[in-house]
């Protein structure tokens, strides 16, 4: 469980095609996007995200060609829904899930410097212990110390990664 | 209500919430103070926790507002606990306790520091100080530990308030990413 610094070794960071989606937070953006907003249309998903229409559709064909996304209607403009996910990575005695939600904290650090600063000093797997104990924060069963003791991180990082994270598992 | 005298404690959780997106949840946190005609009260622990050597490179970091709302005069650091009141030590070992039951931990993992907030709420009625104590901290068990243990000691359920960082300013628990709501 414990993750004081990155680990780029883990079955998160080190995945295949696949786990593209994890690495590439742009592509993290669309499908949480198209989660969000089910039959999105390519120029919504361009509008949020400020990148090029040939590099939306790039991502949107990569996110479809990996079972992430698929297209809901027959005509044009293509609408895409997300599928829901849960995937299950064992490596030795570690487990962990890529759900929707950690591809949605990977999407958010687009936006979110601190999400970004995180992934960057405690890695994906980081991010995803961090998320785990998100849940708690939100039930009530844990506080920002208790994390900062248990994951070896100051009480301010904790709180940060928290506070930044606490949206994607409230809704 | 009117002539009540309230203090507010706030607690780091919700300080760091505000540091993370300094311009508009520090500027909720001043206006509320100046609505409510309080100084926001932190304990000696969360000053330290927010301005200690714990600043870390890449994170917008708190502790330039908390000193600015210090200089503003709309936030101030009170003394620490008074640990040789045994009313005062006791409820802060409770809240320990509590703490460590609602997380399912041991203990060792809650160190009496993290409690001061509890303390600090006692020892303020005690002394007649304040007729009300809120105390804000998005920290649920926390909260809920103040909410609990203070009616122990002879006070009524209306006289200690727990409120998250939402609670007390909207500002303070909206979502900045409008695209995921």
């Amino acid at each position: 469980m414990a993750t004081r610094e990155a680990d780029w070794n883990t079955p998160l960071d080190t995945g295949g095609e696949a786990f593209e989606i994890l690495a590439n937070a742009r592509k993290a953006w669309i499908y949480t996007y198209i989660r969000y907003h089910p039959d999105a249309e390519i120029d919504d998903i361009v509008n949020s995200l400020e990148i090029p229409q040939r590099t939306a559709y790039d991502y949107i064909n990569d996110l479809e060609a990996a079972g992430f996304i698929e297209q809901s209607n027959e005509g044009r403009p293509a609408e895409y829904a997300a599928r829901e996910i849960d995937i299950e990575l064992i490596q030795g005695d570690v487990e962990r899930q890529i759900t929707p939600e950690l591809i949605e904290a990977i999407a958010r650090r687009e936006r979110d410097d601190d999400i970004d600063t995180y992934i960057e000093r405690h890695g994906l797997d980081g991010l995803a212990v961090a998320l785990e104990y998100t849940r708690d924060y939100v039930d009530g069963s844990v506080t920002h110390q208790i994390m900062a003791r248990e994951q070896d991180v100051s009480p301010l990082e904790a709180g940060i990664i928290l506070d930044a994270l606490r949206h994607v598992v409230e809704e | 209500m009117g002539d009540n005298r309230i203090i507010v404690f706030l607690d780091s959780s919700v300080l760091i919430s505000c540091g993370r997106r300094k311009s508009t949840r520090f500027q909720a946190l001043a206006r509320e103070a100046r609505q409510r005609d309080v100084v926001f009260r932190i304990p000696p622990q969360v000053y330290t926790e927010l301005t200690g050597n714990t600043t870390i490179e890449g994170y917008e970091s708190s502790d330039i507002a908390v000193d600015r709302a210090l200089q503003e005069g709309w936030m101030k650091v009170t003394e620490s606990p008074s640990y040789v009141v045994s009313e005062v030590s006791k409820i802060m070992d409770q809240a320990r306790r509590f703490i460590a039951t609602a997380s399912n931990r041991s203990e060792d993992v809650v160190e009496k520091a993290d409690t001061e907030i509890v303390g600090l709420a006692l020892e303020m009625l005690i002394d007649e100080a304040a007729d009300q104590i809120t105390v804000v901290t998005n920290d649920i068990p926390l909260g809920e530990a103040a909410e609990s243990l203070v009616p122990q000691y002879g006070f009524d359920d209306d006289q200690i308030t727990w409120l998250t960082g939402g609670e007390l300013a909207n500002e303070l628990g909206e979502d900045f990413i409008s695209e995921f709501e």
